[in-house]
């Protein structure tokens, strides 16, 4: 028996997880187990409609919201019942300070941002990034418990089944005030962009010269009936775009039908979240950008020149 | 206050190159601090300035590290801890926690830790996480793009995605910082010069209390089975012409894929 134990602090997150944890149990010939915690707990059911056999449900007063230290201690003392062979946590900012602290308390490697999970022997291989994306690493893990950070979107979660039984249990935590404690917290204003949702992105890079420009770049995302992306610069150094436009690690993670990327390099932060992409089009200057050599369809030209002209294209064949 | 800025020398990013095998050639490439390090050591040296009395200790590992962390002593650091340890190669995050901890206990009465959101390199963005419990429960501010100091303890902002967080921590505590954070100095001329005289205090495993067992591929929880070009199932048509041709062409193929 070799139990997989499922934490995301987004249900949708944990939703993923589990259609991936339900394809591993066979072979690990144990139970898919989710830990709720938090607001999550209210919403047991849910996870065994997702693929648990079993939920444990904890509420406490500091697992609202997501403080590392509370959180820490609640999955390492899950761990700690459970026993599992294999712990996939949901990526976020917080989840990955909560991962890495408890795979130190357990003398245990963690997998970092990984995607093309498979099982050999019972070990988990996956891949990830690294030299800034000039490269795969491909990684087993040695020791059990596996802890395994997945990002959003890697797998998709399975239809809720309202057949599926699971026993929903209640999980006594013992948690202590953090050190750490919420001061403030702003929640930045969104214009309402769902990159997540779009079918077609349109991504601005630091081929884009000005401010400006967006309006012509705006004009195609509109003809395409797009979103409008971006890199990290463009959304956090030169604030062009707001963070809800930002494509990458500490922005979204998306995979549209169709992502164009429009001077855009290809660095790791900003692949790692729009790798999934279906067709991936990169316009730019440089013939050596990463993202060219990562594309479907190409264009080595100033994208000055290919924007209005695509603008104009697209919009004769959706006339006609 | 006694500042660690971690620092890590890395290859060289940009210049790697692979066959038509996809395997990499890392054979002499050049070596540089991971640039997340340099707003590391820049927020340290920053909040010394803003505070008097502190003392910024870089607390750095690399194969030419004795030569790298010139480069951060110039930005400011007062003094630095390096490793010299063959067997510390291929040692991974938490093989590395276990020295880097132990390093910074070394430096003496370090009651804040500044590194850098991940490392240029790896990017897994675990080492300030297993720090903060390995130092003995601190607490953490990750992917921090603000931090101040006043009255005994620290303010840490962090974007997490639409939400901008701040704590409040005591010290001793661990800050990992993003980008956003600051611009690095460059420094001039005569702190360069300056910078060969400060003082840099180099360890061996030994001088930790760790042994070959501790480090490396014998010391790590993940195995390497591969590190190679990525290959990415793309089709690679390259579009060519005047840009209004290419342009045609491309909306063709947006076309012919169901796009538009």
């Amino acid at each position: 028996m070799a139990d997989i134990l499922v934490w995301a602090a987004d249900t949708e997150q944990a939703f993923e997880l589990l259609a991936k944890a339900r394809e591993f149990a066979p072979q690990l010939q144990g139970h898919v187990v989710a830990l709720a915690l938090g607001d999550a707990a209210g919403r047991a059911q849910d996870f065994v409609k997702h693929g648990a056999d079993r939920v444990l449900t904890a509420q406490h007063d500091l697992l609202k919201g997501l403080q590392v230290e509370p959180h820490t201690d609640a999955l390492h003392q899950a761990i700690q019942a459970v026993k599992p062979s294999l712990v996939l946590v949901g990526l976020s900012i917080r989840a990955k300070d909560v991962a890495g602290r408890v795979g130190t308390r357990l003398e245990v490697g963690v997998g970092s941002d990984m995607f093309n999970l498979r099982l050999e022997g019972g070990r988990v291989v996956g891949e990830r990034m690294y030299f800034s994306g000039n490269s795969i690493l491909t990684e087993k893990l040695l020791k059990d418990p596996q802890i395994v950070i997945v990002p959003p979107r890697v797998y998709e979660a399975q239809a809720a089944d309202a057949s599926r039984q699971g026993k929903v249990e209640p999980f006594n935590v013992s948690l202590k005030p953090p050190k750490a404690k919420v001061v403030q917290s702003i929640v930045k204003k969104a214009e309402g962009v769902h990159l997540e949702q779009a079918d077609v992105i349109v991504s601005v890079g630091r081929g884009v010269k000005k401010k400006e420009d967006i309006a012509m770049i705006d004009q195609l995302a509109k003809v395409l009936d797009g979103a409008v992306g971006c890199t990290r610069p463009i959304a956090a150094d030169l604030k062009w775009l707001g963070d809800e436009h930002w494509i990458g690690l500490s922005g979204h993670e998306v995979k549209p039908k169709a992502y164009i990327g429009l001077g855009v390099s290809g660095q790791i932060q900003h692949v790692a979240g729009m790798r999934g992409s279906k067709l991936i089009i990169a316009i730019n200057k440089d013939e050596e950008a990463p993202l060219v050599k990562i594309s479907d369809y190409a264009i080595v030209d100033d994208l000055y020149k290919v924007v209005p002209a695509l603008t104009k294209e697209v919009q004769k064949i959706r006339g006609g | 206050m006694k500042v660690a800025a971690l620092v890590k020398q890395v290859v060289d990013v940009d210049q790697i190159k692979a066959d038509r095998e996809g395997n990499l050639q890392l054979d002499n490439l050049p070596f540089k601090i991971s640039n997340y390090d340099k707003n590391a050591v820049e927020a340290a040296v920053q909040l010394k300035e803003k505070n008097p009395g502190t003392e910024v200790i870089a607390v750095a590992t690399g194969p030419n590290i004795r030569d790298g962390v010139k480069e951060v002593l110039a930005m400011g650091c007062d003094r630095a801890v390096v490793l010299n340890s063959k067997e510390f190669a291929g040692s991974d995050n938490l093989a590395t926690s276990r020295v880097l901890a132990k390093m910074i206990q070394k430096a003496g009465g370090v009651d804040l830790v500044i590194c850098g959101e991940g490392s240029l390199d790896s990017y897994t963005g675990l080492m300030g996480p297993r720090l903060a419990e390995r130092l003995g429960a601190w607490p953490i501010s990750s992917f921090t793009i603000k931090v101040e100091y006043a009255n005994n303890a620290l303010k840490a902002t962090s974007n997490l995605g639409g939400v901008l967080e701040t704590l409040e921590m005591p010290l001793p505590a661990i800050v990992t910082v993003s980008e956003e954070i600051n611009q690095p100095r460059l420094p001039p001329l005569i702190q360069i010069l300056q910078a060969g005289k400060k003082p840099v205090q180099e360890l061996k495993l030994a001088d930790l209390g760790l042994g070959p067992n501790d480090v490396g591929a014998a010391g790590s929880g993940n195995q390497v089975v591969s590190n190679r070009a990525p290959k990415m199932a793309r089709k690679n048509v390259r579009l060519k012409g005047s840009p209004e041709e290419a342009a045609a062409q491309l909306a063709q193929a947006l076309r012919k894929e169901g796009v538009i």
